[in-house]
């Protein structure tokens, strides 16, 4: 399954490193992002997983079931998880400045300093090696009270920082809705910088079984192409299909 | 490309973690923990009850009423399977909740299967359910016109928090401002402490309450241009807190009052949303005469891997009906047709596709 995940977005001919893909999720859940921390993991890279509202069990129980294993490659030191549910807990209890939650409660001139700082001092280890800077649900940034201004600054910073090192790729999710006119502000402008940006939406008309959504695909550099999909998730991984193929 | 890095899904079997953990059921889906909400059939279209360590937010009806049903009901199921509970609200008195929580009732045919229980060794999980489903592993029955009267040995149990219990609250200094939400956050994790469920082996679990969380009186529209984001970092932090310990946590808002930004930005940080709304809301409604209400699944997150949990049948939206004993969840259908004169569209009428044209025209 992985694999025709991988055609789908034109990635099995063209490689990652150096590129930039943003995920823009109007629905729940985000299988991409996982499909893409799956082909990371399978191809070797180095993964820097940086999360705001999930921890780490989450993301190692679906892995499990996406066919790799979080918990080995963080003892091997390939996967190191950023910021998650118990850091957060932690910057409560304990407000100890280079934690990436502590401009919750102390105030702060640049409140991602912290954060950013973590994640630079991580991939500067791996300058030579092929890695992959995965960050989940960027808009959680702005639900703890960053300002969006803040928000592209240090998405700007992330973005030049796999600039500089040529094997590197950076993977944002992002959630929104139609409501919502500030993360619809960031979303817009952060896909301008893209290379890839996929949206994945649920159906117009409800949830389904046979169908969980619809993926778009943008290319803004070489393969040049916008297509549309329909996919189905699975335990154990993701289907995509033709629109309206689905039931055949 | 390193072509040659095995990634093997191969685990060793290590120990399961402690599932001794009172109140809860493992699911059969996932096998996590599940917790009960105390509505037997909303736990049937969840898949099981509200997995240990999420965050459920109800999105409550008009005036809250029905949303409040389900909070007491929550919080009976939690003192009948002798869990911690703590109830936060600053539009009522606390300990209105845990005072007036409806009392358990007994199927009257256990009594006659009493006999065979003590030859049959079932295991003591299944010992206080009845034996009407086999398949399905039912919970309690409350009946809500019976006031529950809590055994002294579980009031140590008990914890609030309002306005009553915090005076002189201090505004933070970093983006998370607001004090009340500051003052709630720091009381659920001293009682956490104080009843140890943070360490790995305890074997309970408190249920956190939050009564209509976003309302005026928690003062979190401070500055009329922007949103309030402590609202968002409060439910992150809830969460957050929850994940790592032996706690399930119900928040409930109002959300016709608050900004719909911020509803959806909270329906994207919880586990599972839950949406009520009344038959006074919405004329259309009053064709399903049946229910009192429309409950809707706006999220269920799962949290083991990426398949959608879809609710029975793959609906999301069911009917509700709450009499003065009981509530419970059905699934939507029409009312019966009782006379020719009586039109009776199909509830799909608020879409507008119900004909107006009386049907005694098509009298056959």
């Amino acid at each position: 399954m992985a694999d025709t995940v991988m055609k789908a977005l034109m990635l099995d001919k063209t490689p990652i490193d150096g590129k930039s893909v943003l995920i823009v999720q109007h629905s729940d859940g985000s299988p991409f992002l996982h499909s893409l921390l799956t082909q990371s993991a399978r191809q070797g890279r180095r993964i820097c997983l940086v999360s705001f509202s999930q921890s780490v069990g989450y993301y190692h129980n679906v892995g499990t079931r996406l066919g790799w294993n979080l918990n080995n490659l963080l003892i091997k030191n390939q996967v190191v998880f950023i910021g998650g549910l118990h850091t957060l807990k932690d910057s409560l209890q304990f407000q100890c400045p280079s934690n990436p939650f502590n401009f919750l409660f102390n105030p702060a001139l640049c409140p991602l300093q912290a954060l950013f700082l973590s994640i630079e001092s991580v991939v500067h280890g791996w300058t030579e090696q092929p890695f992959s800077l995965v960050i989940d649900e960027l808009d959680c940034l702005l639900n703890l009270g960053i300002e969006p201004k803040e928000v592209i600054k240090f998405f700007q910073k992330c973005h030049s920082l796999i600039q500089t090192y040529s094997s590197g790729s950076l993977v944002v999710s992002i959630g929104v809705t139609p409501l919502d006119k500030e993360i619809i502000q960031c979303s817009t402008l952060l896909s301008h910088w893209s290379d890839l940006i996929l949206t994945e939406k649920g159906l117009q008309t409800g949830k389904s079984r046979d169908l969980t959504g619809t993926l778009t695909v943008k290319w803004n550099v070489s393969p040049l192409s916008e297509q549309h999909f329909h996919f189905k998730c699975f335990d154990r991984g993701i289907k995509m299909f033709a629109p309206g193929t689905a039931v055949l | 490309m390193a072509a040659n890095v095995k990634i093997s899904s191969f685990q060793k079997r290590i120990k399961p973690s402690n599932p001794n953990i009172l109140g809860t059921k493992i699911s059969a889906v996932n096998s996590m923990l599940n917790v009960s909400f105390g509505v037997t059939s909303l736990d049937q279209i969840i898949d099981g009850g509200l997995p240990l360590g999420s965050l459920c937010v109800v999105e409550e009806d008009i005036y809250g009423s029905y949303a409040k049903i389900i909070t007491k009901y929550f919080m009976a199921e939690g003192a009948v399977q002798k869990n911690f509970l703590l109830s936060a609200s600053l539009n009522e008195n606390p300990w209105d909740l845990l005072n007036n929580l409806p009392s358990l009732v007994t199927e009257p045919r256990e009594t006659n299967i009493t006999e065979n229980r003590e030859e049959l060794k079932i295991a003591w999980r299944y010992k206080n359910l009845t034996l009407e489903d086999n398949n399905q592993r039912l919970g309690n029955a409350f009946d809500l016109s019976i006031p529950y009267v809590m055994p002294e040995t579980q009031k140590p149990n008990l914890a609030v928090w309002g306005e009553a219990v915090t005076p002189n609250l201090q505004r933070g200094t970093g983006t998370l401002k607001n004090p009340n939400c500051l003052s709630l956050l720091k009381a659920i994790e001293k009682a956490i402490k104080n009843w140890e469920l943070d360490s790995y082996n305890s074997h309970n679990l408190v249920r956190i309450v939050v009564s209509s969380f976003g309302s005026p009186f928690w003062q979190l529209d401070e500055n009329k241009s922007s949103l309030s984001t402590d609202f968002t970092a409060t439910l992150l932090l809830l969460k957050s807190i929850v994940r790592s310990t032996n706690a399930v946590a119900l928040v409930t808002i109002p959300h016709q009052l608050l900004n719909q930004s911020l509803v959806s930005r909270s329906r994207h940080l919880a586990d599972v949303v839950i949406q009520l709304k009344s038959l006074r809301e919405d004329p259309h409604l009053h064709d399903l005469m049946d229910v009192h209400g429309i409950l809707e699944l706006k999220k269920v997150a799962n949290l083991t891997s990426l398949k959608p949990i879809l609710g029975q049948d793959g609906t999301t939206t069911y009917g509700f009906k709450a009499t003065k004993r009981k509530f419970k969840i059905e699934k939507l259908h029409l009312p019966p047709a009782v006379d020719d004169d009586k039109s009776s569209p199909d509830h799909s009428s608020s879409l507008g596709c119900s004909s107006t044209a009386s049907k005694a025209n098509l009298d056959f």
